[in-house]
């Protein structure tokens, strides 16, 4: 088991130092970081004084290594657009992000992970028709759209919800501020977090009921009716349990696209977390602020597909064995 | 072979007719497919590919595929009727009163369960009994099966067994509850020849000591002769042939039964080829209703072959659908 | 099976007898899909002609007509029936417009994808070793990034090393190259799965023995193979391509207003929203919307149709 995890984490650095090369390549060679930081007037000497100071002069891997070393101490450049430190820029907007992408998160597997068992294990029912009519809409609608048509019902005519913020927000100490503990800050979570879960669950469910369709069909799953237990037993013991290794791998997948998708709902309701941020960046060429946004996305990612093997781990006992088995040969 | 007394035949199967739904309408799968099998008797069902065999088995224990329903006659186990029961009987009757054995004991198990808890679980769905007393249960079960050390075995998972062990755990789930009977779909088609005869020995040594009954489905001659007591010949959905086994295979009254006993190899028979039937069967509704499905390919077929369609004839102690016998039983029938 | 029962049976009639088709005529649902399919790609394509105004004529806008609601609310014109922008551009020409941009832009970048993915799973299913470990790790990384953010990111990239003036004119072939390179990976697995297969298969070891380079051969094979699941794949994939360009123009990193694709549209929309012109943005998000909609629809029913045993 500990060798599993080593083993996977080696991995997981590996992408973070590939990732981390990207990001480096792009901070020091996309644009020239000197003539952000000065102004046209700067003279050649002091230009070649600043290079020398930022050690631009060094060779490339000691630069990469400080790079890296920074990353590490949270240095991480600074917004050339906004001229303030990235990781300052990153503190204000993450409890946003945080927020709105948790709560789609809970929305989008807890209402599309049954949707698609029940989709499975039932597929003659009425529901289940609605259920896959609803998804095929859901796959079809773009995200921002989405969020525009919620806009105009809701906003627009019938004024109820705001199209725009947080609210109003609390500050919960160390500049973590959160819209949970305010009547306007949960009324202004409500829009962004339905349109930001509703892509994904529609996506969740569909992707669940396949693949429990598909264990619905393998032989086990006859050879339990023809050991005469009960159908409740067979779909929710025996099937689920087959489908559990496919929605980990979904869920995984998901939890890091609500970040990516996160980017879409955070520009249309102006909500202001880290996607708009990174959206900023890309549109003004913000170099630092994408290279330090790349950097925390992939980390997250890793994390993320780290915790789905290890589940996988404690729900397959076959994985387990051929693990074992690999390692004393 | 001496036929076992069959006062209360533990399955018997009368003009069973299963039909398959179509666009175009019904296609008859099973057309009169009447059979029984006693105590302690071993039922070879025997056929190509496609002939039936298996929809048989699926239509006694009630698994039949959506599009596929039976449309008349009877089954009944142990003299209860249950082709028409609910499906929560149905399911209450599977794994109690009849076993069933897969093809495939790769895929039979659930890889995610322990081989006792998917024991424990199927005794506890049939009989009031403890977890304790299950799993008790459980192991003198894979004892009985032969698997060597089986505390340890069940805790293991499927993976962790051969194919041969998992089919005898297969076959410790199918036997669990006590069923009367077993029906056993190619239980060895997919084992190393050297493990096949170990299971087919094993299957019958049970049947022998529980009284249960066996419906063994299988393409093999070969598994037919070395297990069965009596066989049925099916060909496109209909039955060719029945009788004792020493019966059929020494003695073949239907023109398809000899020409499968002539696709396999006899020690010393100094038959130089093998020889093969030409043409294939008829596929689902292709037969024509008033006709022998196999007129096509007989090569001693008569006029009446492909204008009626042949009833079913005493020929020794099997019966015969085939119109070669009609005139025997005139024989016969005058001369008492 | 019987052979002869099959020949002489003429093409159409076996087409006509075939599942897709009667799977085909029994879903109206499926026939509506493909017809819209159908009639918004041959309008997209005949757009000048069928457009009622050209909205890239300056000369034939007017300020006058700015604005304007669709024609069955008070103080809609039936000039313009579906009302006009700011800019007294006709809403329907437009969207006719757009989505022929968006179409193209769809249609390149699945297309690019396509290419990418079978020739990087034909080289890695038959190298195998290094390079199909290399090729599949790359996937499996890219697999965990979502999409839209490896677009984003290529189109970030782009904009910052590109002269403004370049990135402009060269816009669509960005937007192409970053939609293709963040969806090849779908098809490089089906293909490299296929090609594994087919390299263990008799004729291509008889190929090598008679000196003929087996991957020619394999790569008609292979092609047929995995035609079915190319298509099934791609289709989907295109209705996925087209939202993920109208996103990125959405966000306002795609197409620019001066050729604007239904995405675009939506954003230039979505400004005038507070100010009761609904109609600039949810007109051509709806078409979008039917667009998607009825390609998705073709997806299911082909992958239904193809592949049977995930019915």
């Amino acid at each position: 088991m500990l060798a599993f995890v080593i083993q996977r984490l080696f991995q997981a650095v590996i992408v973070v130092v590939a990732v981390g090369l990207i990001a480096f390549t792009l901070s020091h060679y996309v644009g020239d970081p000197i003539n952000n930081m000065v102004g046209q007037d700067a003279t050649i000497e002091d230009r070649a004084a600043l290079r020398e100071e930022l050690g631009l002069n060094d060779p490339v891997p000691i630069q990469f290594g400080r790079y890296i070393l920074n990353v590490f101490e949270g240095q991480l450049g600074i917004s050339y657009r906004l001229g303030r430190p990235v990781s300052e820029l990153f503190a204000e907007r993450l409890p946003a992000t945080l927020e709105l992408s948790l709560l789609s998160a809970i929305l989008a597997l807890g209402v599309g992970i049954p949707m698609g068992v029940i989709a499975a294990v039932y597929p003659r029912l009425a529901t289940s028709r609605i259920f896959m009519t609803v998804s095929l809409f859901g796959i079809s609608l773009p995200p921002f759209f989405v969020g525009i048509l919620l806009i105009v019902v809701f906003s627009v005519s019938l004024q109820w919800l705001p199209s725009y913020g947080r609210g109003t927000v609390v500050d919960l100490g160390g500049g973590w501020t959160t819209g949970l503990l305010t009547i306007s800050g949960l009324k202004a979570l409500i829009l962004p977090s339905i349109t930001l879960a509703l892509f994904q669950m529609t996506l969740i469910m569909r992707l669940v009921r396949s693949q429990m369709a598909q264990v619905l069909r393998t032989d086990y799953i006859k050879f339990a009716h023809a050991r005469g237990l009960k159908p409740r037993i067979v779909n929710f013991r025996h099937a689920l349990k087959n489908t559990l290794v496919p929605i980990i791998t979904v869920t995984a997948l998901q939890l890091g696209s609500i970040i990516a998708f996160a980017i879409i709902t955070e520009t249309v309701f102006q909500w202001p977390g880290m996607g708009l941020l990174f959206i900023q960046a890309v549109q003004f060429a913000d170099v630092p602020v994408m290279a330090a946004y790349l950097m925390l996305v992939s980390v997250f990612f890793v994390l993320i597909n780290l915790i789905s093997d290890l589940l996988y781990f404690a729900v397959d006992p076959r994985l387990r064995s051929e693990f074992e088995r690999r390692r004393s040969a | 072979m001496v036929t076992v007394a069959r006062d209360e035949p533990m399955l018997e199967i009368r003009g069973l007719r299963v039909d398959l739904q179509t666009r175009k309408g019904p296609l008859r799968v099973l057309d009169d497919i009447s059979l029984e099998v006693g105590r302690s008797e071993v039922l070879g069902v025997v056929g190509e590919s496609g002939a039936g065999k298996s929809m048989t088995g699926a239509a006694v224990n009630g698994l039949l595929p959506a599009a596929v329903a039976i449309a008349g006659g009877e089954i009944r186990v142990n003299g209860r009727r249950v082709d028409n029961l609910p499906a929560d009987d149905l399911r209450k009757m599977r794994g109690r009163e009849v076993g069933t054995i897969f093809q495939d004991p790769m895929t039979s198990l659930n890889p995610l369960f322990r081989v006792g808890d998917q024991l424990v679980e199927t005794m506890r769905a049939h009989l009031p009994m403890s977890r304790d007393a299950a799993w008790r249960r459980g192991v003198e079960l894979l004892t009985e099966v032969g698997i060597a050390e089986p505390e340890q075995r069940m805790r293991h998972y499927p993976h962790q067994f051969s194919g041969g062990m998992r089919q005898r755990v297969v076959i410790a789930l199918a036997l669990c509850a006590n069923p009367s009977l077993i029906i056993a779909d190619e239980p060895t088609t997919a084992l190393d020849v050297s493990v096949q005869s170990q299971i087919l020995r094993l299957l019958k040594r049970l049947s022998a000591e529980h009284g249960t009954a066996i419906m063994l489905i299988t393409h093999d001659m070969g598994v037919i002769a070395e297990m069965a007591d009596r066989v049925a010949v099916l060909y496109a959905g209909r039955i060719a042939e029945v009788g004792p086994v020493g019966e059929v295979l020494q003695r073949p009254g239907h023109p398809y039964t000899e020409g499968l006993m002539g696709s396999i190899p006899k020690m010393g028979s100094g038959v130089p080829r093998l020889t093969q039937i030409s043409g294939s069967m008829p596929r689902l509704g292709e037969v024509v209703p008033d006709s022998c499905p196999f007129v096509n390919r007989c090569n001693v077929s008569l006029a009446v072959c492909s204008k009626a369609r042949p009833p079913d004839f005493e020929f020794g102690a099997s019966t015969v659908a085939c119109w070669r016998h009609e005139a025997a039983q005139c024989r016969a029938a005058s001369n008492e | 099976m019987r052979p002869d029962m099959e020949e002489g049976r003429s093409f159409l009639k076996r087409v006509a007898e075939s599942d897709a088709y009667f799977s085909f005529v029994r879903s109206p649902v499926t026939m509506f899909a493909a017809a819209t399919t159908v009639i918004c790609i041959v309008v997209a394509a005949f757009a000048p002609w069928v457009a009622p105004y050209d909205p890239f004529d300056l000369s034939s806008m007017s300020l006058m007509d700015a604005r304007l609601p669709p024609m069955w609310i008070e103080g809609g014109s039936p000039a313009y029936p579906l009302g006009t922008d700011a800019q007294g551009r006709d809403i329907l020409s437009l969207i006719i417009h757009g989505m022929r941009i968006s179409l193209l832009a769809g249609g390149l970048s699945m297309a690019f994808a396509v290419v990418v993915g079978v020739i990087l799973g034909l080289i890695s299913g038959y190298a195998g070793g290094m390079v199909d470990s290399a090729i599949m790790r790359l996937a499996d990384i890219q697999m965990s990034f979502p999409a839209i953010l490896i677009a984003l990111l290529i189109d970030g990239v782009a904009r910052t090393t590109l002269p403004h003036e370049v990135h402009d004119q060269l816009v669509m072939v960005v937007i192409v190259l970053s939609i293709g390179l963040a969806n090849w990976v779908h098809f490089a697995r089906t293909v490299r799965g296929a090609t594994m297969v087919e390299k263990r298969r008799e004729y291509v070891q008889a190929a090598r023995i008679l000196g003929v380079r087996p991957i020619s051969i394999l790569w008609r094979h292979i092609l047929l193979n995995v035609l079915e699941p190319v298509l099934v794949i791609a289709t989907v994939g295109f209705g996925i391509a087209i939202i993920m360009e109208a996103t990125l123009s959405f966000l306002g990193v795609g197409l620019p207003p001066s050729s604007p694709s239904l995405g675009t549209l939506i954003r230039i929309g979505n400004d005038f929203l507070f100010s009761g012109y609904w109609w600039m943005t949810i007109f051509p998000g709806l078409a979008l919307l039917l667009l998607v909609l009825s390609i998705n629809l073709l997806g299911d029913w082909m992958r239904d149709v193809l592949n049977p045993t995930l019915r």
